[in-house]
């Protein structure tokens, strides 16, 4: 009687092992086609269309991630989708929904990031500490790192009443000078974007510096020839208010507003987002300026 | 044409009714300070019928304290939240409330400013400003890289002292201790290239500035209780009619008081959560420490006679609380 339960154990395990990795064998050949339909999706300028299609398709991805959670395209795929559309559609109507999106993202990205022993064993130090997560890490992980970070970043903006999610600020801000350091072109320099930001938003007198911000703003222009007007929104939202600079404001504005959506067809999404941002601020200039 | 005079007409008496307070500080947009300051703002558009409101100017935006208290005179601004080294700018009197070990708890802080109210309020008053209500930053704590159980641990450390701050002066000098006298924009950089290795403030501080990410240890003694207030200058208060001057000061009690609960609030989860990153709380080792304390905040409030306040004052602030920890005792 024993010998035949581990006889059947052992059937059942083959079985189950087989479905794993078939199952993730499947996934790993879908993960081009994924890929494309998330590019696809990026591609598509229409605002409506993706705001209704982007939670089947991330959806559909968290169905992949499940069955094979040690696929990392797929969990970058999903980590910049949830962020592409909380930033894109719900962060400015819905706050608190944004941030659990976002903490959805963060977790995604961090259980793939503590595969790596020292990030784990790192992950909880202090600044100094922290430094070292990251040593096992090359070019080829900016991507997840970045849109990890850029998650987080996120998460705490709309946190700024939340001792608990801003305490990680520096793991934030070493995260982003990693994609610095290793490729700061990436995502139209999106690193050097969120420097320019941070750097903008806090009073000089706390830490903040406005010149050095501008100078990452004007460097995130140039790596992608002005033609990412998200950058724009960014540098007028933070930068241009933070200095009271009302021209500068309406000019970056006005620019994205009359810009066209197809200067980067890889990401007609984001810069309609950009257009669609810019309207906002516009309207609110009067209440931002003296 | 006529309709057209009408229109002009009712358009400049709109104009003419409607006060907008510019209001500045340094919390960031998102911050409970904001988050309380945009509710008022709700509450006075809402009372006075849209006549009265504030356009808030957030994170530092319109310069630091000592800025905005110089653009307030100037009409430039009329209204700001400041905490202890912008209201000695106005009123060095109110400093007494930053000096070291004068308070132990929160229901002595309520009580000193309830009871001396009307002489904090004279000296903004003294000086061409309206006191709208109080709103601290809260406790202070003194965090390092080395573990303090003892005043004299204090020794052993670099700390960081605010730059021209005479409260921070007179207690480090009363504390025996060891301090750098750096401006407040360099201390992230001192912590990193130890040219410091300690510091003093509020929890939720620590770690809104990142500081706690370079240190270890956090005494779990309060140094000080910082204060905060917001004001609005004499000139554009007059200006306002006395239903809408009942309005703001109304609404101004209010409101601070909600923002000095919930600055109270986030310090408690700010404790937490430096517990959560590993900060390793201290004790001092025995009641015989506490009592130097008491001591050493009364050494350090004498060095500022003369300077920020007169003795007679003193005496008077230090007897209130005396006599407060004296009822307590006897109602129990």
């Amino acid at each position: 009687m024993k010998q035949q339960v581990i006889k059947f154990l052992l059937i059942l395990a083959t079985f189950v092992n087989f479905g794993c990795s078939f199952s993730a064998f499947t996934v790993s050949l879908t993960e081009d086609i994924l890929d494309n339909s998330v590019q696809t999706l990026f591609e598509v300028g229409d605002l409506e269309y993706a705001e209704k299609s982007l939670p089947a398709n991330l959806t559909l991805l968290e169905g992949f991630h499940k069955t094979d959670p040690e696929n990392k395209k797929i969990a970058l795929l999903l980590i910049e989708g949830y962020t592409g559309y909380t930033l894109g559609f719900v962060e400015d109507i819905d706050p608190e929904r944004a941030k659990k999106l976002y903490t959805k993202a963060i977790e995604i990205g961090l259980n793939v990031l503590k595969k790596d022993s020292h990030f784990k064993m790192h992950f909880n130090e202090n600044l100094n500490g922290f430094k070292n997560t990251l040593q096992n890490f090359s070019e080829e992980d900016v991507p997840l790192i970045f849109w990890t970070a850029n998650a987080w970043g996120n998460l705490i903006n709309l946190s700024l009443n939340d001792p608990e999610i801003i305490k990680d600020l520096y793991k934030v801000n070493t995260m982003m000078q990693f994609v610095l350091k290793n490729n700061e072109r990436y995502f139209n320099g999106g690193a050097h974007i969120y420097f320019g930001t941070i750097l903008a938003t806090q009073p000089r007198v706390l830490g903040g510096n406005p010149d050095l911000s501008k100078s990452h703003f004007e460097k995130a222009i140039s790596i992608s020839k002005n033609k990412f007007l998200l950058t724009n929104i960014y540098f007028a939202k933070s930068y241009a208010v933070q200095t009271q600079n009302k021209e500068l404001f309406t000019s970056l504005l006005d620019n994205t507003i009359s810009a066209s959506i197809d200067l980067l067809p890889e990401y007609r999404l984001i810069n309609a987002i950009a257009k669609k941002k810019a309207k906002i601020l516009l309207e609110n200039k009067e209440e931002l300026f003296e | 044409m006529k309709i057209f005079l009408l229109i002009l007409f009712l358009s400049i008496q709109l104009f003419a009714q409607q006060h907008i307070i510019k209001f500045a500080t340094l919390a960031p947009e998102g911050s409970t300070w904001i988050s309380v300051m945009r509710e008022f703002d709700a509450a006075i558009r809402k009372e006075s019928g849209g006549k009265l409101g504030f356009k808030i100017y957030p994170g530092g935006i319109a310069g630091d304290e000592k800025d905005v208290i110089r653009k307030i005179r100037l009409g430039q601004y009329h209204s700001a939240g400041i905490t202890g080294v912008g209201m000695g700018e106005i009123s060095p009197i109110v400093r007494i409330l930053d000096t070291p070990f004068l308070f132990r708890n929160y229901s002595e802080v309520d009580f000193i400013l309830q009871k001396h109210e009307d002489e904090f309020a004279k000296s903004f008053l003294d000086e061409n400003f309206i006191l709208l209500g109080w709103a601290e930053v809260g406790f202070v704590y003194t965090f390092s890289n080395n573990p303090i159980k003892q005043i004299k641990d204090l020794k052993g450390i670099k700390m960081w002292s605010w730059e021209g701050d005479p409260v921070a002066e007179a207690t480090f000098k009363s504390l025996n201790a060891n301090f750098i006298p750096l401006s407040i924009t360099d201390v992230m950089t001192s912590l990193q290239t130890n040219l410091v290795d300690g510091f003093y403030t509020s929890p939720l501080a620590a770690i809104s500035l990142q500081w706690f990410t370079t240190v270890k240890y956090m005494l779990d003694f309060p140094l000080a209780n910082a204060s905060g207030s917001i004001i609005i200058s004499k000139k554009e208060f007059d200006k306002l009619t006395p239903d809408l001057q009942q309005i703001l000061i109304r609404n101004g009690k209010i409101y601070m008081r909600k923002l000095t609960e919930q600055s109270r609030e986030d310090n408690r989860k700010s404790l937490q959560s430096l517990k959560n990153a590993k900060i390793i709380f201290t004790q001092l080792s025995s009641d015989q420490e506490k009592k130097y304390c008491d001591e050493i905040g009364k050494n350090a409030r004498k060095m500022l006679v003369g300077k920020l306040y007169e003795g007679e004052f003193l005496t008077r602030v230090e007897n209130s609380i005396s006599e407060f920890r004296q009822n307590k005792i006897l109602s129990k």
